[in-house]
């Protein structure tokens, strides 16, 4: 019995036409269907990517992605390809049992990096839209590296030491993404890099303090273990019963360290120009998250803390109007 | 030595009771005898003790009274209360259990929104595989895209372990919810590039779902 492939029905994601957004650069394009043969690859490729890309920051990074809203639309592209290529490389960890397949997907990642460099960008709508913000933004490749290393080093799930160490994984993770969004906006502004790099050390820690509750389930913990020593809590204690008041006092801590990195963030912020702004915006999150963990008296474990804040898009809407953060 | 003991025999046997005499000796001698005597009551308590004196009713009466007299009533009683609950069953081609959306069944191949395939041939699943079931064989495409001319799963090598679609750097290969795919012929269980490009399609709305993440945990 042969198998009873010879005609593939039309698949159901054909005759959807992908939803564009606000201002996308591709707006004009007309809808039509997808395939393989008929349609120029140019123009395919270019839907794909927008397409693609806005859904892909809409469902795995709602919050940045409003954020990332207010930058002016002639380098919400390439601000876009960034972020993208941050949700692609940040999402590995999670989709891997085993840190060694981590590793391969990393290298292919540095692969990829190279080639978008060299101008043959591999067939991966976050390359193609990387290679294509190359063509209007000067972005180093060495923010990608950074990036792709830390990330390798954190596939091995270490527990920071202290918290000048998360401070370190976040300066090269979030800070580097803030710096490659300076570029994509067209900036070299030493107090601008500066704001960014406090602002990215922040979000780096708040997105660590907001993760704990899903990393614990999977048997992980990035707390600083100094911390923990210091209140005398083990990381086994908190997979094994959870919130503490002792887990508390170290959340506190930690929390301190990210809204301290805010307000140092906030002095920059005057002496930086205007058009750095939009790429500062991602600070409204963190700053919300942590304000509600206070509320919560500094239980990473408290409900409320995984609901989605409704007060977030006109924060940032105020936040871009008034340039503040 | 004997000889010794023999010349003085009185001087040796008073000082063995001066000894016993002396407070301490004392002392020892009596708590000793008095530990014994602890001892020795216990053993005899001990060995006093008829179990058979616990049993205050014969052994046939007890059984009778508890394995068939109650235990009859106490199965009424649960049949009764089955009687008006649910059932159990599932009736299966009907019905369905529940599955886990990380759970691994047949294999499929994505496609982007625009009907663009998403394998780029870059070969890690096939690396990967720790059964060798993926065969991959690429050739560059006349716009400069490398993609698959053939992409082979060999379902009766497959273990379902998901290092293939865990190592895929663009979600294309993945393992889908279906597993009911028996065949008649051991053939139709070689997937072919068609066939797992129209699993994929089948199947597209539910892997979507699937592959979801809420927020960046990094």
């Amino acid at each position: 019995m042969p198998p009873r492939l010879s005609n593939p029905p039309i698949p159901v994601a054909f005759r959807v036409p992908p939803r564009r957004c606000i201002g996308s650069a591709s707006s004009s394009l007309p809808r039509r269907f997808a395939s393989s043969s008929s349609s120029s690859p140019s123009s395919a490729s270019s839907t794909l990517q927008t397409s693609y890309i806005s859904s892909l920051l809409r469902k795995a990074d709602y919050e940045n992605y409003l954020a990332t809203l207010f930058t002016p639309s002639a380098s919400r592209q390439a601000v876009w390809a960034v972020r993208a290529f941050n949700v692609e490389t940040a999402l590995i960890r999670e989709n891997v049992k085993n840190p060694q397949l981590g590793v391969g997907r990393i290298a292919w990642w540095r692969d990829a990096i190279e080639k978008v460099y060299n101008g043959t960008p591999p067939v991966h709508p976050v390359a193609q839209a990387l290679a294509q913000a190359l063509e209007t933004a000067p972005l180093s490749k060495s923010w990608f590296k950074r990036i792709l290393s830390e990330r390798e080093a954190n596939l091995q799930d270490p527990q920071y030491a202290s918290v000048a160490d998360l401070e370190k994984y976040a300066e090269n993770t979030a800070s580097a993404l803030l710096y490659l969004q300076l570029e994509a906006l067209g900036l070299q502004n030493p107090q601008a890099d500066h704001a960014a790099s406090h602002v990215g050390k922040a979000i780096g820690i708040a997105t660590i303090l907001r993760a704990t509750p899903f990393h614990v389930e999977e048997r992980r913990f990035y707390l600083p273990s100094e911390l923990m020593a210091k209140h005398g809590v083990a990381a086994e204690t908190v997979f094994r019963s959870g919130p503490s008041p002792s887990l508390e006092e170290v959340v506190f801590e930690v929390a301190t360290a990210a809204n301290d990195h805010l307000i140092t963030a906030r002095s920059f912020l005057k002496d930086s120009p205007p058009a750095a702004h939009p790429a500062l915006l991602s600070a409204v999150p963190a700053e919300l998250y942590l304000q509600a963990l206070e509320k919560s008296n500094f239980n990473l474990f408290d409900p409320k803390l995984s609901k989605r804040n409704w007060r977030l898009p006109f924060r940032l809407w105020s936040a871009a109007r008034n340039r503040t953060i | 030595m004997s000889v010794l003991a023999a010349a003085r025999p009185h001087l040796s046997i008073t000082r063995l009771a001066a000894a016993s005499v002396m407070p301490t000796g004392v002392r020892h001698v009596h708590r000793s005898s008095g530990d014994s005597v602890t001892v020795r009551a216990r053993r005899e308590q001990r060995l006093g003790v008829d179990p058979e004196k616990h049993m205050v009713q014969p052994v046939l009466d007890r059984a009778a009274q508890e394995m068939f007299f109650t235990e009859i009533i106490r199965t009424m009683w649960l049949v009764l209360e089955q009687m008006f609950k649910p059932p159990y069953t599932i009736m299966y081609p009907q019905e369905k259990g529940p599955l886990s959306p990380r759970f691994r069944g047949e294999h499929a191949l994505r496609r982007y929104p625009t009907g663009e395939e998403r394998c780029i041939a870059c070969k890690l699943c096939e690396a990967i595989c720790p059964a060798q079931a993926i065969t991959i064989e690429a050739e560059p495409r006349e716009d400069g895209s490398r993609r698959t001319t053939r992409y082979d799963i060999d379902m009766t090598k497959c273990i379902y372990c998901g290092f293939c679609q865990e190592a895929c750097p663009v979600d294309a290969i993945v393992e889908s919810q279906n597993f009911e795919f028996t065949t008649e012929t051991r053939e139709e269980l070689l997937y072919n590039k068609e066939k797992l490009l129209a699993n994929g399609d089948k199947w597209e709305a539910e892997l979507a779902r699937n592959l979801k993440a809420d927020y960046l945990y990094r």
